[in-house]
């Protein structure tokens, strides 16, 4: 079966990108309790600095990948001080926050469009000339061994902070109840400020990286978003180390799933294996 | 009594000063836009004012990288006409509006905009087949003609509408042309990808299918991807692998064309690539054209006025025009203003039957445009060529 | 004015869809994001039967209710399951599988080709024949429609059917101690709402004369629950606002003179920047009542 390790390795491969979107997004998430639309479009944010930057001004790679993951921290910081905070000051119900971050999404696709047109473009400067890695006879590209590393390496990060530091523990605190976290003395806004820089910083570098590994344009930060999600309820919402098992397990069904029943089924019988497993654990993969 | 009473006053707490302004001050704009859209109606007569004529095409969301395009092409089309004196001396007003598929449903409402309010001569649209369907039948009613510069012979079947024409080629003689080279070459076992999400790709790949069997290409494989903004063909591609086909075929554009192209390029190595003019895209070259050197496809040939073309679109844009309906855009609008000129500026059941009359006239898309009696336009067999890439361009393959 | 015909039509599709879902997540509580599924089904319906079997639009109406009944009935029943976020994602989950069927199940609905040259409404009573032939005539019908429904759905809330859906939007729990059967009321309104929203696209297909699966994407059912919550939740006068108002708003924005390189995207800057200040300035919705 020379399928088999492409299969696997394919897998992989989409579960490293739906990790990286939805580490950010299920962080977000946790402290906020909001369907956030904008996540997906502020990955897109990122990448397009970084196209802007590294690609059209020629900087140096590190450097363009530093500025497109700050502008992309610095978008979502900016989203949450002027719509998300004065609206949760307002006592605003969830919907109202979703509709918002609905508006600021429409608003912020199309900016992007203004700016960089809506044709298909990619960061590399030659597109090809990309290592390539064979494992059994599958194929890796040495982009996507960067996702998959950074996946690991960033959930391990957040898994440890959220654990061990001071932050951390104020995160969780917030995450699992804010008003009780406000009467204990933390400054909730504050702590969901750095949160939205966080996870918005690692939507960047997600926006970054699929854009090095496929490409970009202004309306691909949606089906970005729809993964984030599924992949943080799949994995637990809020819980970190769920959400970067989730997304291998959507990873792999996705892949398996075309591999046995043809492609064009793929989006219903994920979601239908969505709809069953939460049926069964509706707390996500993790015990909580 | 006193309920109604009780809600006028609770009706007026909930309306704070806000929100009444907000809606006030959209209900004003509407309304006075409409009013001034109204005067302009009444005061609108003589000959020195402006032809209006509008467009459609997919500016936001789905589509929106081959309708800002062909925006472009309508634009360069306008500003030529006004630079030498209009039509009968009126300059023409281009009326660009904005249909996607993700937002199909204002489809109906930009027509009836355009053609009620805008009170347009003719339109430029849609990009894709399915906006131009939804509008069929209110430009038929408002007796205002439509070219259309992409869309497919699935579109007139069913209902033959009178007002609407097309620039497009038909799709057929570019599949043909693609599988008589895949027959030269020897390309006898062939995997189909079917693309799925806009009405055209169906179309085209059923062509690319039932025409396989007469250039002896055996569909060892049909594969369908599964929604329109996937780039992750992979595992589709791993699939393909396994069979060892001679090539595969697909129709691609300038937004599927590089990660397709890339990852095939890894996963199934030198298997030919096969497409058709959709994937020839000037602005996806520029972004990966060392991938696109597996890739072989049928496009329109250069015709006589081509070449200038390029030129001037050059000239006011600065790129190369990136994709076929960006011509046939331009067609489409040069057509409507000659026609215009020949009902000296008159619409309706006029210029309608100008339009149906339109032959041999010289395009950039193609060296004689003739419309036949359903509107299409008449594609000779010889057409197109087959282009590969090599060393970042494109070139003919002899 | 066949423009403004043409808007009102458009409000009044979307103001039933609008009234349908605010029974369930305005008034029950339930965060659903399926209702564009339940508006394509009926739209489906009513275009599969006049175009390939010529039944009459009215009875298409009717079996689009039946058919979208019974598939809300089993996603109601998979759906009460779960709470919350689990609830909203389910839903979306069944939305996307739906449009997958739409897309897909080529035999039925012919697939991104989509189902043009749907016929008119008509009805008739031995001799006399009546056909809907202009858009006047449809907006009648329409209007029609949208006032029984709107009708029914006050009716729905102020009865002590309503109370209990309220009730159950405030505290499950609580509810289920007096021996309410909280199961049966959560499915009998999403059955409801869904039949409601099939009329709604019984409409659409019949109005438009083509439907294509990508009217019913996952996109179209938060548009609809933007105009609940714009409208402002359990408020059956704000979905009718919001509805108008998500209508309108576009429309407007198409007479801003803008240059026209970038005046579509321009538009869609303006449109997010209007939802946003509305949102900020009334998070509870035009009309809205229920501000947690």
């Amino acid at each position: 079966m020379d399928i088999l390790p492409q299969l696997i390795l394919n897998s992989v491969i989409a579960g490293a990108i739906y990790a990286l979107v939805a580490l950010g997004f299920n962080l977000i998430y946790g402290a906020t309790k909001f369907f956030n639309m904008t996540h997906g479009v502020i990955a897109v944010i990122g990448a397009y600095a970084f196209l802007f930057f590294g690609k059209t001004l020629g900087l140096n790679l590190f450097l363009s990948v530093f500025i497109g993951v700050a502008t992309a921290a610095i978008a979502g910081y900016g989203l949450d001080k002027l719509i998300y905070l004065p609206l949760r000051k307002r006592k605003a119900s969830n919907m109202a926050l979703l509709i918002a971050s609905l508006g600021a999404f429409t608003a912020l696709q199309a900016i992007i469009a203004i700016l960089f047109t809506s044709q298909f473009q990619t960061l590399w400067r030659n597109y090809s000339t990309q290592k390539i890695y064979e494992i059994y006879g599958g194929v890796i590209t040495q982009t996507q061994l960067i996702i998959l590393i950074s996946g690991i390496l960033i959930t391990a990060a957040l898994v440890l902070s959220l654990k061990y530091t001071l932050f951390g523990k104020m995160v969780r605190a917030v995450s699992d109840d804010e008003e009780a976290a406000k009467i204990i003395g933390i400054n909730t806004n504050k702590i969901i400020s750095r949160v939205f820089i966080i996870g918005s910083a690692i939507a960047g570098l997600a926006g970054i990286l699929i854009g090095f590994d496929t490409g970009i344009e202004p309306t691909m930060g949606m089906s970005l978003l729809l993964k984030g999600v599924i992949v943080s309820v799949i994995g637990g919402v809020g819980n970190i180390y769920g959400g970067f098992l989730g997304a291998f397990l959507l990873g792999f069904a996705e892949n398996f799933g075309i591999w046995k029943i043809s492609g064009e089924w793929k989006d219903a019988i994920a979601f239908a294996l969505l709809i069953i497993f939460l049926l069964f654990r509706p707390r996500g993969i993790m015990k909580k | 009594m006193i309920n109604l009473f009780y809600k006028i006053s609770t009706l007026k707490k909930y309306m704070t000063k806000t929100a009444k302004i907000i809606i006030g001050v959209v209900v004003i704009v509407l309304i006075a836009w409409l009013g001034y859209f109204y005067k302009k109606q009444a005061t609108q007569m003589g000959n020195t004012e402006p032809i209006k004529i509008g467009s459609i095409f997919a500016l936001t969301g789905l589509g929106a990288s081959q309708g800002e395009q062909e925006l472009k092409g309508v634009q360069l089309a306008v500003k030529e006409i006004n630079e030498a004196g209009g039509i009968s001396g009126r300059q023409i007003e281009l009326i660009s509006e904005d249909v996607s598929l993700d937002k199909l449903n204002v489809a109906g409402s930009v027509a009836h905009k355009l053609v009620d309010i805008d009170k347009v001569m003719a339109i430029v649209g849609t990009t894709w087949d399915e906006p131009a369907q939804a509008i069929l039948p209110i430009i038929e009613a408002a007796k205002v003609p439509m070219v259309g510069q992409n869309q497919t012979r699935a579109l007139k079947k069913d209902n033959p509408f009178n007002y609407f024409f097309s620039t497009w080629y038909d799709n057929e003689v570019g599949v043909r042309e693609l599988l008589s080279y895949a027959q030269k070459m020897r390309l006898k076992k062939v995997v189909i990808v079917r693309p799925i999400g806009a009405g055209f790709y169906q179309y085209v790949s059923d062509k690319i299918s039932s025409n396989a069997k007469e250039f002896g290409v055996e569909i060892i494989e049909d594969i369908n991807l599964n929604n329109p903004t996937v780039n992750d063909f992979r595992t589709d591609l791993a699939k393909i692998k396994i069979k060892k086909p001679d090539a595969v075929i697909i129709v691609l554009n300038g937004f599927t064309g590089c990660p397709f192209l890339k990852q095939a390029g890894e996963i199934i190595g030198n298997v030919p690539v096969l497409s058709t003019e959709g994937s020839g895209d000037y602005y996806a070259l520029s972004q990966c054209s060392k991938s696109m050197e597996n890739l072989y496809f049928s496009y329109p040939k250069e015709t006589s006025e081509y070449a200038s073309f390029v030129e001037r679109y050059d000239k006011a844009f600065g790129a190369s025009p990136s994709t076929p309906s960006v011509m046939t855009a331009y067609d489409a609008l040069k057509i409507i203003a000659k026609s215009l000129e020949s009902t000296n500026g008159e619409g309706g059941e006029k210029l309608q039957k100008v339009l149906a009359q339109t032959k041999s006239y010289k395009g950039v898309s193609l060296n004689d445009i003739s419309f036949d009696e359903l509107g299409f336009v008449a594609t000779p067999l010889d057409a197109f060529e087959m282009r590969t890439v090599k060393d970042g361009k494109f070139v003919k393959i002899r | 004015m066949e423009y403004l015909i043409h808007l009102t039509i458009l409000f009044a599709i979307y103001g039933i869809l609008g009234l349908s879902l605010n029974l369930v997540v305005g008034y029950t509580g339930l965060l659903s994001v399926t209702h564009a599924a339940f508006y394509g089904i009926g739209a489906y319906a009513t275009a599969i039967l006049l175009t390939s079997f010529g039944v009459n639009f009215f009875v298409s109406v009717l079996a689009a209710i039946i058919v979208s009944a019974v598939i809300a009935l089993l996603i109601g029943l998979i759906l009460s399951k779960f709470d919350d976020d689990y609830y909203a994602l389910a839903s979306f989950g069944f939305n996307i599988i739906i449009f997958s069927v739409f897309l897909n199940w080529q035999e039925l609905t012919r697939g991104p080709l989509g189902i043009p040259g749907i016929g008119k409404p008509s009805f008739g009573i031995s001799n006399f024949q009546f056909l809907i032939s202009n858009n006047l005539e449809f907006l009648i019908l329409a209007l029609l429609f949208l006032g029984l429904i709107y009708f029914t759905s006050r009716f729905i809330v102020n009865s002590s059917f309503g109370r209990i859906l309220k009730a159950i939007r405030e505290d499950e729990k609580a509810i289920q101690i007096f021996g309410y059967n909280t199961l049966y009321y959560k499915l009998a309104i999403f059955v409801i709402s869904a039949a409601m929203a099939s009329v709604a696209g019984s409409l659409f297909a019949s109005y438009i004369t083509f439907i294509d699966p990508s009217s019913f994407w996952l996109m179209e059912s938060i548009f609809i629950l933007a105009i609940v919550i714009l409208g402002g939740l359990s408020n059956l006068k704000g979905s009718l606002l919001g509805a108008l108002f998500l209508i309108l708003l576009p429309e407007a924005l198409r007479f801003v003179g803008m240059p026209n390189d970038i005046a579509a995207q321009m538009r869609q800057v303006i449109y997010g920047v209007i939802l946003i200040l509305l949102m900020l300035y009334r998070p509870q919705g035009l009309a809205g009542e229920y501000k947690i």
